[in-house]
């Protein structure tokens, strides 16, 4: 294991906790550039721990990114942070893309490239392994919440606003989600 | 708003736990902080390439080539798509609607304004009713002894308004040799400063035309006026005589009626007609008669005259009707400045004044009628949308499950 900093997207160094992005988030900036210079990667991992296909995650991360654009004006800070109303748009992206893949499916024994991932060269490989193993076991909405608070670095607040519930019920999904990637990790293989 | 319920504290304190890993603060929980580590180690990253079309897209501001048209230029459903989306149309828009409205308002009480500034029938039907073929009842139940008593059976026939100015065309009765008694009702509006010279003129045209007044009722209530007139007219010049009243004031409304009396008449005169050859017998049989036989005859001879004479009655009776018409004729005058414009066509301020409360009151009704339609369906659409939306976000929720 390494104790460097984790990849982030670009001009975010770390986008863990929201005291940290309370100041000088470029998320929240203003310029949709710096938004999306701030996201970009986070919401890829995002999108691609939901989708689970390279391809598809680049569309929809292109057509959320796309649909935020269009509708800055929509944008209503009362509501929530920039980062959250994007990772909305996303989750409602990726989650018709699913809906759509549903409908077309059955194609999809494609073999794929494999993913990449943020840092595969350092670190114990036994354990990337595992950690990746015990996430793709998780349930489908265990591993999204993983996602919004690990790759997205969101609160239990904005994760409530990206699924549409309230703050105390995110954060018992989270504490879940997070005990049984836990119990995966230290799962016997 | 959600409502912020309290958390387990020993889930809470995990979650605080869990978030000092993510920031990665010194304190933070070791295997908690690994677990960070290692986490977001495996995060999926987008590939190069990928990104620099994206980072390209973005710097462009989105105008994909895919969407544009085959010359190079957007689409014509895209850019109207781009500019209903643009909020700032929204108060173009309703001031195009409000203009609309306003047109359609201003058209509707400019055709009605030339109705009412004409000398024609401003009011709606000219309901002519002719009450033909009396000849069959007339004929058939006008026995012996009915007198004038003829009732034609009424049959009704409305017909067209003349034009605004001209004398309304008696209906399609009047053919020669026809016996038509033909009856108007004719109400006609008048601004109270003028009622007194309305009135005179009645009086005066009918004389013109050669008929009389048959009944008057005249009264004045403050600036209030209303009068009432049975004229009768002669039927040749009737035409002639309303279509000097109608100038007279502004024609509210005109109702003609036309009842075909000539079976009738021409059954009554032949009843008359052998009544007389009766009676002539009766006397030229008397002549050569005597004692119970004279007596006989001379009670039938009495009983032939009164025949004789009830019929000649009601044939003078049938010929009074058809040669006289009867024009009923109400004249009123609201209170204030009068309910009618000036007849020669003059627009007064007063006349203006009425005009933009019609205009108000036909924008409000217009606004009642277009409310009437658009809540309730603008409640269902609402209700529609929100059901809509629920059963969208639940399937969406459903994409996830399985993943």
């Amino acid at each position: 294991m390494t104790d460097r900093p984790l990849a982030r997207s670009a001009g975010v160094s770390a986008t863990t906790a929201p005291p940290a992005r309370a100041h000088g988030d470029p998320a929240e900036a203003g310029s949709f550039d710096a938004l999306y210079r701030a996201t970009a990667d986070d919401l890829y991992a995002y999108v691609a721990t939901l989708v689970r296909d390279r391809a598809a995650a680049e569309d929809v991360v292109a057509a959320a990114f796309e649909r935020a654009y269009r509708r800055q004006r929509s944008y209503d800070a009362r509501r929530g942070s920039r980062r959250q109303w994007l990772f909305g748009i996303a989750r409602h992206a990726a989650l018709d893309e699913l809906r759509r893949r549903r409908r077309v499916a059955t194609l999809a024994a494609e073999p794929g490239a494999p993913e990449p991932v943020a840092d595969d060269a350092g670190g114990d490989p036994v354990r990337r392994a595992t950690v990746r193993a015990a996430l793709a076991g998780l349930e489908p909405r265990d591993r999204e919440l993983v996602a919004l608070k690990f790759f997205a670095g969101l609160d239990n607040t904005e994760i409530a606003g990206v699924l549409g519930i309230s703050p105390s019920n995110a954060g018992t999904r989270v504490h879940r989600a997070v005990q049984r990637l836990r119990e995966a990790c230290h799962a016997p293989s | 708003m959600r409502r912020r319920e309290p958390l387990d504290p020993a889930v809470e304190a995990e979650l605080a736990a869990l978030d000092a890993a993510l920031a990665g603060t010194a304190d933070a929980d070791a295997e908690l902080a690994a677990l960070v580590r290692d986490v977001r180690a495996v995060a999926p990253r987008p590939v190069a390439a990928a990104r620099a079309a994206l980072d390209a897209r973005v710097a462009s501001g989105f105008t994909p080539e895919t969407r544009r048209a085959p010359g190079g230029g957007t689409t014509a459903r895209t850019r109207l798509r781009r500019a209903l989306r643009r909020r700032d149309l929204i108060p173009a828009l309703a001031a195009a609607a409000a203009v609309l409205v306003v047109v359609v308002v201003l058209a509707g009480l400019d055709t009605s304004g030339q109705n009412a500034s004409s000398p024609g029938p401003a009011a709606t039907g000219v309901a002519a009713q002719e009450r033909g073929n009396a000849d069959s009842s007339a004929g058939a139940g006008g026995g012996a002894g009915s007198g004038g008593g003829v009732a034609p059976a009424p049959s009704s026939a409305p017909s067209v308004a003349p034009p605004a100015g001209t004398a309304p065309a008696a209906p399609g009765l009047a053919a020669p040799g026809r016996r038509v008694e033909r009856t108007v009702r004719l109400d006609l509006g008048a601004r109270a400063d003028r009622f007194d010279a309305v009135t005179d003129g009645v009086v005066r045209a009918t004389q013109q035309a050669g008929g009389f007044v048959a009944d008057s009722q005249i009264r004045r209530e403050g600036g209030r006026g209303t009068a009432t007139f049975v004229l009768r007219i002669p039927a040749a010049r009737l035409d002639t005589a309303i279509a000097g009243l109608s100038r007279l004031a502004h024609v509210r409304a005109i109702e003609q009626g036309a009842t075909d009396l000539t079976g009738a008449t021409d059954g009554t005169a032949a009843r008359l007609a052998d009544a007389r050859t009766r009676r002539r017998a009766l006397v030229a049989a008397l002549a050569t008669a005597s004692g119970a036989r004279a007596a006989r005859l001379r009670g039938r001879l009495a009983g032939a005259r009164a025949r004789e004479r009830s019929l000649d009655r009601a044939l003078r009776a049938l010929r009074a009707r058809t040669a006289y018409a009867t024009v009923d004729l109400t004249v009123t005058a609201p209170r204030g400045q009068g309910a009618a414009p000036a007849p020669k066509g003059r627009w007064t301020p007063a006349d203006a004044w009425r005009d933009a409360r019609r205009a108000l009151e036909v924008g409000a009704g217009v606004l009642i009628l277009v409310l009437a339609v658009v809540l309730p369906l603008a409640l269902v659409g609402g209700l529609g949308a929100a059901a809509a939306g629920a059963v969208r976000r639940r399937r969406r929720e459903a994409a996830l499950d399985v993943v």
